[in-house]
């Protein structure tokens, strides 16, 4: 199973679903829905953020809130 | 219910929809800022003309992605809108969507169509989606939608003067709302909103879906009614998590579509000009260093601009209480006023130049969209000490002053870590400490240099160093110390570089440095008046006595009037009540290397650090100036009567300097800390730690250096 935190600086994948009920509200929330392409677009500076662009917006996740989007091999 | 019959408008939207620019053209100056009841969250109400006299109030809710909150803010919103008795319930809402954003923002509407409360949508920012060729078809929305939908742009003011004839026309002729309903219930939520509507006597379907949801924190809830809405959802199997993410997931699979026909594809695959900017801003090494050349420029820029403003400021209070002794009758009333209060009330007037153009330059920042790149790459980092990425502004900003760092951490959505940044913001080095670090280093490092460096100057990086990393700990140490409540979360948005809307800078700037004075103002008043009749007033022989004893002194040794005037200002302080308690304190503090003059100069500086220096120019009468050089050169002569070695040695001035480093000297910054809390526990353990900090701080340096 591979997430958000598998892919390579500028790599792109579509979502499958979420590891965690409570986070997945708030992804849902900020529109990272199932089958949404999210490109990985940097890690932030000192790590542990990422910096994430979907539907042609910038989103910026924590490592676990990134670890919690599965995405489609 | 409602304090007024004029009706309400309530601006709704998603954080950076541009709601707050929307608020200001329609309100102009005839806003204002209150808050609402029980929590820190700005409620701005004002109201606007929709044309031919006919006035509503307006009112701009707090930034909300959805109606299932995640920060105090959008419960507000929820709070509202569930309980039509309330106060702010909207007759009419004008929701306002970021056209380029639309996909995100249309969440929101749909659950706003579901509510059934009277409805406009306004899509903004066509300004910047002309510029960027995206189409937007209104009139297919709209029938999508059944609401009517305006297009409009905040910045060039567009098609205003529709929205409000629109809003009249909604207000005037069609109360209620029938747009279709969005969102077709799951069979379980059906089912428990109808078992559950005839408990609450609701009509509406989505908001007895709402309450299922949160009735355990709704205010207007009470306890009976809680358990018997658990009790009632129970029946039908509900889970309120996997209602949530069906419902949310639903309404995006609707509307999804409708927006693929409304508007044309943004993404072209080439990189646009947000991500040119970001590849550097952002990047793994320039992104930092940008960050610190950026605050760097920020705080010359406000120290060289506040520079004669602060002056004016001293000198108008200063020749404002002159007056005032000159032209009222001698008497104490005259002394409270032009001593205590004037000059109270001066000593937080003069910090306005400083808050305003702190102020100013982190709301261009904000708008521009930088706040939210540092945060993004400071956020790890902080999260180390318990903070969030979000107290980057607040520590950045307490480096000029702490009072609108505190007032800054409105944006942390989460409890503790907004707490833990107040707690531990006012130990960074402000502005008010330089005068004080200025007249102490001097005793301290002799003038010179080291390794081509000013030996002062090393000495000063070295305090605000020392004080950085004093903050950095305590933050450390509260987030050992302090319960873990709400899970925290980054989650947050990188909108576009945008040019800044100058309106929404001015009407921020000014509301928040009237906040300012007015909060800090109350609290100054009162202790200004505490501090003057302690140091103004004692028991009244030995004030008597101090006097005559004065005047022997200045016969025998023939000093002229001012000298003599100057040498009773003395002997007075010392005997006063402020002077018994300096004597009082000296076994305490003489560990530290202290005196009791020291002692009443330490007590004074509770209202402000840089009344230090006015205090010791009064005990040691000098002439009327403030000069640092003079006050120095007095100091320096100051010999201890017992052992005969100067007083300020480099011991006693180190250990005074780590005092002024780490104690809470300033009264405003405690009632900012208890404004933002709401609570006076807060406020005092911030006070009791960081004067632990500062005793036992100069305890270990005036025993290791004398």
């Amino acid at each position: 199973m591979k997430t958000i935190l598998d892919l390579k600086i500028g790599e792109s994948a579509k979502v499958e679903k979420f590891a965690n009920d409570n986070l997945s509200c708030k992804l849902l929330t900020m529109g990272i829905l199932p089958d949404t392409k999210i490109t990985l677009v940097r890690k932030a500076p000192f790590g542990g953020a990422y910096y994430l662009k979907l539907n042609g917006n910038n989103i910026a996740v924590r490592e676990n809130e990134a670890a919690s989007i599965i995405i489609k091999e | 219910m409602k304090d007024s019959s004029k009706e309400i408008v309530a601006l709704i939207g998603n954080p950076n929809s541009g709601k707050s620019s929307l608020f200001n053209i329609l309100t102009g100056l005839r806003q204002q800022v209150g808050n609402f009841p029980g929590v820190t969250v700005d409620k701005k109400i004002g109201s606007t003309n929709l044309g031919n006299n006919y006035f509503v109030d307006v009112i701009d809710l707090p930034g909300a992605y959805s109606l299932y909150p995640n920060s105090s803010d959008e419960k507000i919103v929820v709070e509202i809108l569930s309980n039509p008795e309330n106060p702010n319930y909207p007759d009419l809402i004008i929701y306002v969507l970021d056209i380029m954003n639309i996909e995100r923002h249309m969440l929101l509407a749909t659950q706003l169509i579901d509510l059934k409360i009277p409805l406009i949508i306004v899509l903004n920012m066509t300004d910047i989606a002309d510029k960027a060729g995206v189409k937007y078809e209104e009139d297919l929305l709209e029938k999508k939608l059944g609401v009517k939908v305006i297009p409009i742009s905040c910045r060039e003011e567009r098609n205003i003067d529709i929205l409000k004839a629109t809003a009249f026309e909604r207000l005037k002729n069609a109360k209620k709302n029938d747009a279709p309903t969005f969102y077709k219930f799951s069979n379980i939520d059906q089912r428990t909103i109808d078992n559950l509507k005839p408990y609450l006597h609701e009509d509406n379907d989505y908001r007895t879906l709402l309450i299922a949801h949160h009735h355990q924190w709704l205010k207007n809830k009470t306890a009976a009614e809680r358990i018997n809405i658990k009790n009632i959802v129970a029946q039908t199997n509900f889970e309120s998590l996997k209602s949530q993410i069906a419902e949310t997931m639903g309404r995006f699979s609707k509307f999804v579509p409708y927006i693929h026909q409304i508007q044309s594809d943004k993404n072209s695959g080439k990189p646009s000009v947000t991500d040119r900017i970001d590849n550097v801003i952002t990047h793994r090494f320039f992104g930092p260093l940008i960050f610190f050349s950026i605050m760097l420029l920020v705080f010359q820029l406000i120290f060289s601009w506040s520079e004669y403003p602060m002056e004016w400021i001293e000198k108008a209070f200063a020749w404002g209480g002159n007056t005032l002794q000159e032209v009222l009758p001698e008497s104490w009333f005259t002394r409270l006023l032009s001593e205590g209060i004037i000059a109270g009330l001066g000593g937080i007037m003069v910090f306005i130049p400083q808050i305003t153009f702190l102020f100013l330059l982190v709301s261009i920042l904000e708008e521009i969209g930088y706040m939210s790149r540092a945060v993004f790459m400071f956020d790890k980092i902080l999260q180390k000490f318990g903070l969030n990425g979000r107290s980057i502004v607040a520590l950045v900003s307490s480096g000029a002053c702490a009072i609108p760092a505190i007032m800054s951490t409105r944006t942390i959505s989460n409890r503790r870590e907004r707490l833990i940044t107040i707690m531990i913001t006012p130990l960074i080095s402000c502005s008010a400490r330089i005068p004080v670090y200025t007249v102490l280093i001097g005793f301290i490092v002799p003038a010179g240099s080291y390794m081509g460096f000013n030996q002062q100057g090393l000495a000063f990086m070295g305090i605000y160093l020392l004080s950085i990393i004093a903050a950095l700990g305590s933050a450390f140490v509260f987030n050992l110390i302090l319960k873990k409540e709400d899970e925290s979360y980054l989650m947050m948005e990188l909108p576009i570089y945008k040019a800044p809307i100058w309106k929404n800078i001015l009407f921020n700037v000014k509301e928040k440095v009237l906040t300012f004075i007015i909060e800090a103002g109350k609290v100054i008043f009162v202790i200004s008046i505490i501090l003057w009749c302690l140091a103004s007033y004692g028991p009244k022989e030995k004030m008597a006595a101090a006097e005559i004893q004065a005047t022997e002194i200045a016969n025998e040794r023939s000093l002229n009037e001012i000298e003599t005037l100057q040498l009773i200002a003395s002997l007075k302080k010392e005997n006063s009540f402020v002077g018994h308690l300096g004597k009082f304190i000296e076994p305490a503090i003489s560990p530290l290397g202290f005196d009791w003059k020291i002692g009443i100069a330490l007590i004074t500086s509770f209202a402000a650090r840089e009344v230090f220096v006015g205090t010791i120019a009064t005990i040691y009468s000098i002439d009327g100036t403030e000069d640092e050089g003079t006050i120095r050169e007095r100091m320096a002569a100051e010999v201890n009567p017992i052992t005969g070695n100067p007083v300020y040695g480099f011991a006693t001035s180190f250990s005074l300097l780590i005092f002024y480093v780490f104690a809470m000297q300033c009264m405003s910054t405690l009632a900012i800390t208890k404004r933002e809390t709401k609570s006076w526990k807060w406020p005092i353990i911030q006070f009791a730690y960081m004067s632990v900090l500062a005793y036992f701080g100069s305890l270990i340096i005036f025993q290791l250096f004398s």
